[in-house]
């Protein structure tokens, strides 16, 4: 119901039609425009409010009472953690419970089903994807179950091409199943699938070879990375339509990362995130093994990554992703290192960014993942 | 699918989730001036733009708060509308500042003689509407909100809102054809 419909619903004709002419008068009113410095004023506020925020906490932080109460709090909770559940698990035994449980809560329809283990149902598609990659990968006997992931994800896909969803969950879930269906096998209904997916990534390529978050949105490195990877899945499994728009994107990545800009999520930050250059730098390796400077600028880019874990921020997909870029140049210590590290965060998914959006299923193909890399 | 239905909600989730401040800012730019004219509209013929910060500043602080359920717009105007509440309680509070506000209004409308007489007959037949009558027709006729969002920010039964835009059509036509 909204004011015209209401209008038209009243009794008296010769009163709703003088309605009609009072509201196309008030809609015809004037509007005022805002002075030109108005957004960054705005933004200055903003910036303001959040480091005097940030001041304030870390104020605290630094009271030395504080400090020696938090640091009882957690040796208590620490201590008494150890005496309830005493550490029993070797790491062979952690292996196996993740790639268990995966395959234990499968639905019956192929799927893992978000909603029922802490994530978010838009991502379905992708984590259904991911969940079947760890499986695949884990090298167990878990064909069956990766076979009718593979049906449903195929199953899902619509007419345009895509897998689903909208905004950033549209670019993540077709990128993240279009690379896991070319990287678990094939089949003919796959190739169709496959060909259809890539002209839909296609048809969402910007002029400059990049992808945004949205269609027509600034270029993202994260959702241009995830979109070449799985182009160069696709190719790999002979999607000839893949190849040029994969290399439109590729040289997008080659020029940020050339530029000297930091990798991030947005491209004017001006911060660096590790996640996006584990990402991005792996991707210019392995997609851009052709091209030798491409392959050489990603190296630079892995390289550039902190081995040192973020405890203060847990983030499996950051970890996962470092590992297999450090392991993708070579560096097999510092991959084994965070690995190490991974092993460790245990239950903090609450904390972890991606956590309320994958929940357990997250959790458990991450760390998979990370083991098989 | 309509990717354009969602970008808004998309973005906030980014503000909310990741702090992204180019999201924020595409969200400013979308929508400060829809919120500038609704203080306008509101009479505030002065300091506009401030409200204008102060309602982007509350929904920044409150962006943990954003539920992708909830359409943007209406958690926008929700921070608007209490933006505006906030701002009618400190001039409650200090008497003189009304009386500033008083002689605000008759200078700004001396100001504006180059504005055609149709113009100030809408305006002055709006400012003759009740605050609860003249937000139901800032929303539902100049923001095209649906009632079922007019609600949701208003915080009233929809029924609530049909009534009080019937009544505010009809008072509205009453003092223009007086006119």
């Amino acid at each position: 119901m909204n004011v015209c419909r209401h209008i038209d619903e009243l009794a008296s004709s010769s009163e709703a039609q003088a309605f009609r002419v009072l509201t196309e008068r008030l809609s015809e009113m004037s509007e005022i425009e805002p002075s030109k410095g108005l957004t960054s004023l705005i933004l200055k506020r903003v910036e303001l409010e959040s480091r005097c925020r940030r001041d304030h906490l870390c104020s605290y932080a630094f009271r030395p009472w504080f400090g020696a109460l938090a640091a009882a709090v957690v040796v208590f909770i620490v201590l008494a953690l150890r005496f309830l559940y005493p550490a029993s698990d070797s790491s062979a035994n952690c292996v196996l419970s993740d790639e268990q449980w995966l395959a234990d809560s499968q639905e019956q329809d192929g799927s893992w089903n978000p909603a029922r283990h802490g994530g978010a149902n838009s991502y379905c598609p992708s984590l259904t994807a991911l969940s079947a990659l760890a499986l695949y990968r884990s090298g167990g006997d878990y064909s069956d179950a990766v076979q009718q992931a593979r049906r449903y994800l195929i199953s899902k896909q619509q007419t345009n091409g895509s897998f689903g969803g909208e905004g950033r969950e549209l670019f993540y879930n077709q990128a993240i199943v279009t690379f896991v269906l070319a990287e678990t096998g094939s089949s003919v209904s796959a190739i169709e699938t496959l060909n259809n997916a890539v002209d839909f990534i296609h048809s969402r390529q910007a002029v400059d070879g990049s992808w945004g978050y949205a269609t027509g949105s600034e270029g993202s490195q994260a959702i241009t990375a995830w979109q070449v990877q799985a182009l160069s899945s696709a190719k790999k499994n002979g999607i000839v339509n893949a190849d040029v728009c994969m290399r439109k994107g590729l040289r997008w990545l080659r020029d940020i990362a050339s530029s000297g800009k930091q990798m991030d999520y947005n491209i004017r930050s001006g911060r660096s995130s590790d996640t996006i250059s584990a990402l991005a730098g792996y991707v210019l390796v392995t997609a851009g093994s052709d091209f030798p400077e491409i392959s050489a600028l990603g190296r630079n880019v892995v390289a550039s990554i902190k081995q040192q874990q973020d405890s203060q921020n847990p983030n499996l997909y950051r970890d996962c992703m470092k590992v297999r870029a450090l392991k993708a140049i070579g560096r097999n210590a510092g991959a084994q290192s965070v690995k190490k590290q991974m092993v460790a965060v245990t239950d903090d998914i609450q904390n972890d960014q991606w956590g309320k959006v994958g929940g357990r299923l997250y959790y458990s193909s991450m760390h998979t993942l990370a083991r098989t890399y | 699918m309509n990717l354009h239905l969602s970008e808004d909600e998309f973005l906030m989730e980014r503000v909310r989730d990741v702090d992204d401040r180019f999201a924020f800012e595409e969200l400013v730019k979308r929508h400060q001036k829809k919120i500038l004219n609704f203080f306008y509209r509101c009479s505030v013929q002065y300091g506009n733009e401030d409200l204008v910060q102060q309602t982007f500043l509350r929904l920044y602080r409150y962006r943990l708060k954003y539920k992708r359920s909830a359409k943007l717009t209406t958690f926008l105007f929700l921070m608007a509308r209490q933006v505006w509440i906030d701002e009618l309680r400190k001039r409650k509070r200090v008497q003189h500042l009304k009386r500033e506000f008083a002689e605000e209004v008759v200078r700004t409308s001396r100001s504006k003689t180059s504005v055609s007489d149709a113009r100030l007959d809408i305006t002055g037949a709006l400012e003759k509407l009740s605050d609860d009558m003249r937000m139901v027709v800032e929303l539902g006729v100049f923001q095209g909100l649906p009632y079922g969002e007019i609600a949701e920010v208003l915080k009233i039964p929809q029924g609530t809102v049909k009534s009080r835009m019937f009544n505010a059509l009809r008072k509205l036509r009453g003092i223009l054809e007086e006119k």
